[in-house]
């Protein structure tokens, strides 16, 4: 099948797959990437002349993005789950569940964007667009750049869907193992949404 | 030639040491160095991880 070891099986010294461990140093990266931002913007905080206050109005749009993009994850780790256990549909000739759970995780991130763009498109509408304020800038800043996290994990997301006939036919296991995979993606973006929404939206 | 601002320039060169400026500076950095420390313990702790499995390896036991 491939020459390449680990990439599906468990290396022993690592305890992961090479792929797996792929992902963990990429998270790692973005995880820096965000360390930055998160530091500017506490810099920037606690130097503001006048304090900054937390979008308490549009909390609920804020709650509702949360749960879809929550929502997202779990229908992507389900398609997971049912990869792993080669889960079929019931009366339908063997078509794989997976596709379904991640066809709705799909949507549930698309509509996460479609969520996200229009409460940028409500702040500018009232007037507190980036550069309206210090603390406008940064909101604006760090939920962009988690947009695009978002949106770079529907691409992949998009890809499997389109690649996994054939390499289901062929290696199971290995879309099995991308999904997985995958799925860390997924939770290091939620994750960094929890913290934004705290940070913007609450405190 | 004459202002009729003040120039307003960094607290810091100006001697305000203790100034909200150079606070916020100080927290910045503290965010930026807690993630630094955290990644590189999480490093250091799979290298950690890496040795002691490998030292559990059976000796001539290739997995190529």
């Amino acid at each position: 099948m491939t020459a390449i070891p680990y990439t599906v099986e468990r290396r022993p010294d690592t305890g992961v797959n090479n792929v797996k461990l792929g992902m963990w140093l990429f998270l790692a990266s973005e995880a820096m990437l965000f360390a930055g931002l998160f530091s500017a913007y506490f810099m920037l905080r606690a130097g503001a002349t006048e304090p900054w206050q937390p979008l308490r109005d549009h909390l609920g749009n804020a709650a509702g993005s949360t749960m879809v993009l929550i929502a997202g994850t779990a229908a992507f780790t389900a398609a997971a789950g049912t990869a792993r256990a080669r889960r079929v549909v019931p009366g339908y000739g063997g078509v794989q569940m997976f596709r379904y759970w991640l066809f709705a995780s799909i949507l549930f991130a698309i509509s996460f964007c479609f969520f996200e763009t229009g409460e940028h498109a409500g702040l500018f509408e009232h007037h507190r667009g980036p550069e309206t304020s210090t603390q406008m800038a940064v909101y604006f800043l760090l939920t962009g750049v988690h947009l695009l996290h978002v949106a770079a994990g529907i691409v992949v997301s998009v890809w499997l869907m389109l690649t996994w006939p054939k390499t289901w036919r062929d290696a199971a296991p290995f879309i099995v193992n991308r999904l997985e995979a995958a799925a860390l993606y997924w939770y290091f973006v939620d994750i960094v949404w929890l913290v934004l929404v705290v940070l913007f939206y609450v405190v | 030639m004459s202002f009729d601002l003040p120039l307003v320039a960094c607290a810091v060169c100006f001697g305000a040491a203790d100034g909200p400026m150079l606070d916020a500076a100080r927290l910045g950095v503290l965010v930026m160095a807690g993630f630094t420390v955290a990644m590189l313990s999480a490093f250091g702790l799979f290298f950690v991880r890496i040795a002691r499995r490998g030292a559990l390896a059976v000796p001539g036991d290739k997995d190529e």
